[in-house]
């Protein structure tokens, strides 16, 4: 095995000093004197059929040049990661107010505002299904593939749970709500496409998977893929959000881009992005768990129904990851966990950090929190005694023997660091005056990267300078989660090199192999899988080349043989054998027993254990809650940059803090137009709202892990909305006292005060 | 944003003159924060002629006169919170600007620009309206005064004539021994729009009675209010539990009463008398 010199460093995040100084180039930054920009147009309801679309008074704003339709797309009007059902340009018909009909290009951004306001759809309206329960209900298919409405509908069964559920001595039944949530990044989404010579097309923007824009591009304007390179700009936030719709945005722009021969910028206003962009699930969770009288667990049945929108995007993922990873890291013998997607008019959900399970640990941990209650136990307690453990099976009943399976020791931590115990007991006594404590617990069990309903592959190519230095591809986006820093450590110590002399080109899709999205949690485990690979296709080369073997890169020298070379003489020797080194290799999970129709098998390669705590203060008479401080243990194999790590879980806490008690994307409920357009109405903590966020790793390095580092992008934040609202129940005193999030001002203020319960506004 | 033409005037002359040569509409900008938001909807502002009142110096001002403090419309939030002057002649008020937007808010965010705007949920109105402020205005050079409860008629809408603008807050002091607290409840710790405010002043007598009550809620009202017959029938109660429990209820009782029973009632209406009752006990409490 390679040394590890370069992993396990907080070295400092490449190109920081870029962000630092603002010089740092974001896709909105793009400056041109022939530009031209772009804006999509809405005809705004949820449900209708296009009649028209008139643009003649579009046409006659000064500096509009064109308007186009869905008439004027030369190929397939789809986008979509996984299912293509959303048009680029609706074209017959509106599913939801964030349909777009229409592009106005124009010389400036005010000529291209004011051209779309010039715009006058006519539209039949059709009654728009604006609920799970009307769309259910009623015989009108918003997709004619999916009958019932129903995109996706994912179980894990396992045993027999309802038997069990009757033998149980105690059973908690209780249903759970989480709301829409936004991804809410800082920088809305952003495109530009620039002809270039020869007719090529160069997409620009903000991106989480640069060769999903390219197919996107050549599938909706009917051009080969060689017409296309895409140049990411630098990312301003993503979280799962700019992968579809920059899409679709890329495709429009590249249609104006190729009719009118001008490089054009399209740029979404905040409330653009706020009702075109997909959001995260909000779920109902019916629960039963039960278990025997001392605590142990017998069986969990979870019928969960989602609302995925207008569209499938990637609502069969979350349904799968929810009913995978929301049982939690227990040993339960009987499971039957389902989650039901039903297409409505509403905004269209999909990928958002952590595929549903930050909204399905909120419905388990809950269920056990309101168990340990029932049965007099602590939550740690009742936790304690249900863990996973080594050769344990899981709820899909992978049995887990090929890694360290920590979650005990990952919740021991976490508490400690709160004083969980001492605290919980010491707030579980009466509490005097208006402000009461409360602390909460939450774990979780995460699958690294997509797991067995997917194929999962990641490429690299390793390219060795004649300099001595070495480049490197891995077009694994950078999206402030440091996957430059931490795949170029990978490389280093892959290379045996020192961090400086690697170098990783900047993600495009001319010259770097395709490596998928940056998201499920699978940029350090795939992209630093490929890189091993590529390294040991670089040996191959080596040892072929110079007929010796073996190839060994761990002194800051090649080994081959008995010879040892630096990396300079390397090269001129490959060269002077008519070899230049270039070595690109595939990492692809190895298939896994699998059973999609029950969920059972090894649902993935390997897991994360996580728990976050948390300690609020409630105040009783305005429904006020205070978080006081948060902390956090995750055993995500080695830790490739502690610091960086660490800064993923501060701010998956923050995310976790804002998603439990304010965050709520509200829509009006006849129209489906989306009311909280901006960040006035849309709340998002401040730093004023966090509190002092505590991180810890327990670190057992993983054998299927490059350099034994797993996943942290999803576990830094699934846990830690069930942690902040376990707590703000116990500081409450009842577990059950709130059983929706978020938990906003009137939500506790009503569940503190029973007596004045009323209807939220 | 467009307008019609833009004047930022050094001095008051300079401003009459300027408009009197200015036929439009005048729009006054102090901070911005307000406006420039509003300046979103396109044409929203296409007809007026801007008045930025930021360069005039005398509205800047915070001045103790012998009963009263002066403050100038053009103070900004952060320079009201941190005035020595205010802290000590009228803390709620200082607390209340505290707690508007965040630091970046309140560099720019003035005094006038709240009160001007007329949103029912600005924060300084329940503070104004329980210190008894009134407002000085200026048309053209011609001044005059209006109690704060009678500038601001409903949500958006004031008393302020065409080319009337306001030039400063006339608070009297209060009087010796008074206590007083504001209380502000929101979404968040900082960036909140009120759900609801509290301004109370409270003067004890002898036996810890009731010698002067004065309360203002914010947000929910559409316009500043106080009511005198609650407060005068406070006066020469005994300040026991029971009595402010009293109190508390009847204010929040107003609620419906006056604003009418929306679905923001089920919570504020309880709210308001938990957090008046509270405020009030404090008050006693020192
Ligand atoms: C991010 C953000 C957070 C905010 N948070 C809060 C908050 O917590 N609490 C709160 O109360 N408000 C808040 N506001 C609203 C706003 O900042 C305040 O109302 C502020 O006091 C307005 O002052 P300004 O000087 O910026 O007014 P401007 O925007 O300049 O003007 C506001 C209105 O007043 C008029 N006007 C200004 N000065 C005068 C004058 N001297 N005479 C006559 N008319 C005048 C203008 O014509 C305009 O109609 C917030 C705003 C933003 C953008």
């Amino acid at each position: 095995m390679e040394q590890i010199k370069e992993v396990h460093r907080s070295h400092r995040r490449l190109h920081v000093e870029d962000k630092l100084s603002g010089r740092a180039a974001y896709g909105a930054d793009l400056r041109r004197s022939d530009l031209m920009y772009a804006k999509g147009v809405s005809p705004g309801c949820a449900a209708g059929r296009i009649k028209e679309i008139d643009v003649s008074a579009c046409l006659a704003v000064p500096g509009v040049a064109a308007v186009y339709t869905a008439r004027d797309l030369p190929g397939h009007n789809g986008f979509g990661l996984f299912t293509d059902d959303e048009p680029i340009l609706a074209r017959d018909e509106v599913k939801f107010a964030g349909d777009v009909a229409a592009l106005v290009v124009a010389e400036s951004r005010q000529a291209a505002e004011e051209g779309g306001r010039r715009i006058r759809f006519s539209i039949a309206p059709v009654k728009p299904l604006l609920s799970v329960e009307e769309a259910l209900a009623s015989p009108r298919r918003i997709h004619p593939g999916y009958a019932g409405n129903i995109c996706a509908d994912k179980r894990v069964v396992k045993g027999n749970a309802a038997a069990a559920l009757e033998r149980a001595d105690v059973v908690v039944e209780e249903t759970y709500h989480t709301s829409w949530v936004e991804h809410a990044y800082l920088e809305p989404e952003v495109m530009s496409v620039l002809p270039m010579e020869g007719g090529r097309l160069e997409i620009r923007g903000a991106m989480q998977h640069p060769f999903y824009m390219r197919q996107v591009v050549c599938e909706a304007l009917a051009l080969p893929e060689s017409q296309v390179v895409v140049h990411p700009d630098v990312l301003g936030g993503s979280f799962g959000g700019k992968v579809e719709i920059s899409g679709a945005m890329a495709a429009r722009a590249a249609l104006a881009a190729l009719r009118l021969g001008r490089p054009v910028l399209y740029v979404l206003s905040r409330e653009e992005s706020v009702a075109q962009s997909h959001k995260r699930h909000g779920i109902r969770f019916h629960v039963r768990l039960g278990a025997s009288r001392e605590g142990t667990l017998e069986a969990l049945e979870v019928r969960a129904l989602m609302d995925a929108g207008a569209y499938v995007n990637e609502s069969p993922i979350v349904s799968w990851k929810t009913v995978t990873c929301g049982p939690g890291p227990y040993v339960l013998p009987h499971v039957s966990y389902r989650n039901t997607a039903v297409l409505t008019n509403n905004m269209v959900c999909g990928a958002m950090r952590g595929f549903g399970t930050p909204q399905a640990i909120f419905a388990m941990e809950s269920a056990m929190n309101e168990l340990a209650q029932r049965l007099g136990m602590s939550p740690t307690e009742l936790r304690r005694k249900n863990f996973l453990h080594e050769g344990d099976a899981t709820a899909t009943s992978h049995v887990l023997r090929d890694h360290a399976v920590s979650i005990a020791g990952v919740m021991e931590r976490a508490a400690r660091a709160l004083g969980f115990d001492e605290k919980f007991a010491r707030y579980s006594r009466i509490q005097e005056g208006p402000l009461r404590r409360g602390v909460g617990v939450a774990c979780s069990i995460r699958g690294v990267s997509f797991g067995a309903d997917s194929e999962d592959t990641g490429r690299a190519r390793i390219v060795p300078q004649a300099d001595g230095t070495v480049e490197f591809m891995c077009p694994m986006m950078e999206m402030g989660q440091g996957a430059e820093t931490v795949l170029s450590q990978i490389c280093a110590d892959a290379l045996g090199l020192p961090l400086e002399r690697v170098r990783r080109l900047q993600p495009e899709t001319d010259r770097s192999p395709d490596t998928g999205a940056a998201g499920a949690s699978r940029g350090t485990f795939i992209g630093g899988n490929a890189i091993l690979q590529a390294a040991a296709a670089l040996k191959g080369q080596i040892a072929a080349c110079l007929g010796a073997e073996p190839v060994d890169f761990s002194q800051g020298q090649v080994l081959v043989g008995d010879r040892k070379l630096s990396w300079e003489e390397l090269y001129r020797e490959l060269c002077a054998r008519g070899k230049t080194p270039d070595a690109a290799a595939a990492y692809t999970v190895p298939l896994m027993p699998w059973d999609e129709e029950h969920c059972q098998g090894d649902a993935f390669i390997s897991y994360t254990y996580s728990c976050h705590a948390a300690e609020v203060e409630v105040d009783t008479q305005t429904g006020q809650v205070r978080v006081l401080r948060m902390t956090a243990c995750h055993d995500a194999g080695r830790i490739v940059n502690p610091q960086m790590a660490a800064g993923q879980v501060y701010g998956g806490m923050a995310m976790g803090l804002g998603m439990a008690l304010m965050e709520e994307v509200e829509a009006d409920p006849r129209s489906g137009v989306i009311r909280t357009d901006n960040y006035d109405t849309y709340l998002l903590p401040t730093a004023l709202d966090a509190c002092p966020f505590c991180v810890e790793f327990l670190e057992h390095p993983d054998a299927s892990s490059p350099f034994g580092a797993k996943s942290l992008g999803e576990p830094a934040m699934e846990p830690a909305p069930a942690a902040i609202l376990g707590a703000v129940n116990h500081a409450l005193g009842s577990a059950g006292a709130v059983r929706r999030m978020p938990a906003d001002l009137e939500t506790v203020f009503f569940a503190a005060h029973p007596e004045w319960r009323g209807e939220k506004e | 944003m467009n307008v019609v033409s833009y004047h930022r005037p050094q001095g008051l002359d300079a401003l009459y003159t300027g408009l009197e040569a200015e036929n439009a509409p005048i729009l006054w900008m102090a901070g911005g924060t307000d406006v420039l938001v509003q300046a979103r909807k396109p044409g929203r502002f296409d007809d007026r002629a801007v008045f930025d009142l930021t360069a005039l110096p005398s509205l800047q001002a915070i001045e103790e006169r012998e009963d009263a403090l002066v403050i100038g419309s053009g103070a900004t939030h952060g320079q009201i919170a941190d005035s020595p002057l205010v802290r000590r002649f009228a803390p709620p008020l200082a607390q209340a600007c505290a707690q508007v937007g965040a630091q970046q808010l309140r560099n720019r965010a003035t005094l006038g620009g709240n009160i001007a705007n007329a949103s029912p949920a600005g924060d300084t109105l329940a503070p104004l309206a329980a210190l008894n402020a009134s407002v000085e205005l200026d048309r053209l050079g011609r001044r005059r005064r209006v109690p704060l409860t009678g500038l601001i008629l409903a949500p958006g809408r004031t008393a302020l004539e065409e080319r009337e603008f306001i030039r400063a807050l006339w608070i009297p002091k209060l009087p010796e021994g008074a206590r007083s607290g504001f209380l502000k409840i929101g979404r968040r710790r900082a960036l909140a729009i009120s759900r609801l405010t509290l301004a109370a002043v409270l003067v004890l007598g002898a036996e810890e009675k009731i010698r002067e009550l004065r309360l203002s809620v914010g947000a929910v009202f559409p316009r500043p209010m106080r009511f005198a017959e609650l407060e005068e029938g406070a006066r020469g109660l005994s300040a026991e539990d029971g009595c402010l429990e009293e109190i508390a209820r009847a204010l929040s009782e107003k609620i419906p009463e006056i604003a009418g029973r929306r679905t923001s009632t089920a919570y504020k209406q309880p709210v308001c008398r938990l957090a008046c009752l509270r405020l009030l006990k404090e008050l006693r409490d020192g």
